[in-house]
Parts: C-alpha cells; sequence; structure tokens
C-alpha cells in the first residue's frame, strides 16, 4: 500500500486549495486559466504524493508545483488567450462594501503590469505571506534574488499607485509572455 | 576574591547578553517586514484573501473527490 496517501496527504491538500487558486489568479490574471492551472496542480500533487515529506508545508510544496505548471503550460501556449482586463477587474474586485473597491482595481492592473517575477514575489511575500526563504524555494532563485524582485517590485507598485501612472487598458499577455523568459525555468522532476 | 569572581560572572553575564543582542539566534533568519508598509499592502492582501474566501468551484470539489478513486 505504499501508493496509499496518509489521509493527512489528502486532508492538507484539500485546505490548501484556496490559496493555489488565489496565488493562480495573482499569476495570471485570469480566474478561468486560474482554475484550470488549481486542478492541473491538484493532479500533479496526487501523482507526486509519495515524494511529500510529511510535516513540510503542504503550501509551499503544492505552491512550487503550480508555479512549474504554469510556466510549463504558457510555454507550450495552452493557456494563450487575451488577458482581459475587465474581466480580470471584475473577478478580482468582488463587491468589497466599503473596502475601496477603486483601489483594489487599480492594484490588480497594476499588478499585472509588473515583469512577471516580481508579480510572483510580491504575491508569495506580500499576499501569501511566505518568508523570503520559503519564496526563494518556491521560485527556485537565491535568497538575495526574491528580496531584490521584492523591493523593485514594492517600488514600482508604489510608484504607479501613488503617481497615478498606472498601466493603459489594453496589452497584457504578450508583455507577459516575453516576462517569462527570465523567470527561473521550472525545476525538473 | 570571592566578590570579585562574583563581579567577573556578572561581566560575563553581561557580555553574553550583549552578545546575544547583537547575535539574533536565527542569523538565517530574514526580517519579513524591515521597511514600513506601503500604503497598498494590505490592498494586496485583500485581493489574495477575498479569492481564499470564495466557495470552491464544482470542478475542484469534484476532482477533490475523485483523486481517491483514481488510484492507480
Amino acid at each position: 500500500m505504499s501508493h496509499t496517501a496518509p489521509p493527512d496527504f489528502k486532508r492538507e491538500l484539500t485546505q490548501v486549495v484556496p490559496h493555489l487558486r488565489a496565488f493562480a489568479r495573482g499569476l495570471c490574471g485570469r480566474a478561468d486559466m486560474a482554475d484550470d492551472l488549481v486542478q492541473e496542480t491538484l493532479l500533479r500533487a496526487w501523482a507526486a504524493r509519495d515524494r511529500f515529506l510529511a510535516g513540510t508545508s503542504m503550501r509551499a510544496w503544492t505552491f512550487t508545483i503550480l508555479r512549474n505548471t504554469y510556466l510549463t503550460e504558457l510555454r507550450r501556449n495552452r493557456f494563450r488567450g487575451d488577458y482581459d482586463e475587465a474581466q480580470a477587474e471584475r473577478i478580482l474586485v468582488e463587491p468589497a462594501g466599503q473596502e475601496a473597491p477603486l483601489h483594489l482595481a487599480d492594484l490588480s492592473r497594476a499588478l499585472m503590469a509588473l515583469p512577471a517575477e516580481r508579480r510572483e514575489a510580491l504575491l508569495l511575500v506580500g499576499a501569501g505571506g511566505f518568508s523570503y526563504e520559503e519564496a526563494a524555494a518556491i521560485s527556485g532563485c537565491a535568497l538575495g534574488t526574491i528580496k531584490s524582485r521584492v523591493g523593485r517590485g514594492r517600488a514600482q507598485l508604489t510608484a504607479m499607485i501613488e503617481e497615478g501612472r498606472l498601466p493603459r487598458r489594453r496589452g497584457g499577455t504578450e508583455d507577459i509572455i516575453t516576462q517569462l523568459g527570465r523567470l527561473t525555468p521550472p525545476r525538473k522532476g | 576574591m570571592a566578590v570579585n569572581s562574583e563581579h567577573n560572572q556578572e561581566d560575563q553575564a553581561r557580555n553574553h547578553r550583549n552578545t546575544a543582542t547583537e547575535h539574533p539566534i536565527t542569523p538565517d533568519a530574514s526580517p519579513v517586514e524591515t521597511e514600513p508598509a506601503p500604503p497598498w499592502a494590505s490592498a494586496l492582501r485583500d485581493l489574495y484573501q477575498q479569492v481564499v474566501e470564495e466557495p470552491l468551484p464544482d470542478a475542484l470539489a469534484d476532482l477533490l473527490a475523485r483523486l481517491d478513486r483514481e488510484d492507480e
């Protein structure tokens, strides 16, 4: 029964799904694409469950798989499509009561305009609450690199938002795909 | 002499404390928030948290339920 995952695995995997959805949506900016990514991630995680070390972070482990899946699928162009900003805003900005929905819309637009590796770093550290060490491990890069990406991403976001230099409304996917070349390639295995 | 040795022990203890302050116990751990949080920082967490709190789509719930049955 070596292929049967302990019950904990299934339970922990189930618990991280909402986080996988949030990370995926932040990465690709589209809800439908993000959930496809989560499905693929769950299948891969399940297939690799023998390699998960009990007691380590399921969230960090599955985020690594999701990130690698995202890069692989993008390179295969399977997820290529127009980045629909209006849709992204509708999706990202749920009716938020008094929570300044405009600010969130601006932020999501600015986030998608960041270079992919900075967006990823900010999502992991700023939104997901990972430590720099965990974020570096997930992104397959050095600690200093992730710190630098977070710092530059922060500065760029602040500039865009505070100075009102928000990106124009069109163009997204092409930029994102050209940026991919600069991301660390997915690790083998 | 007894006084002296007590004194030395105190000095040592103080030095030890100083050293401990200068070199935190976990030198490898990086501070997660050293700079003041930018104004959009909480909004970034909100964007993430909004998705976390959404109900799980049926497709994902179904997939989770299928995983156990798809054992090879």
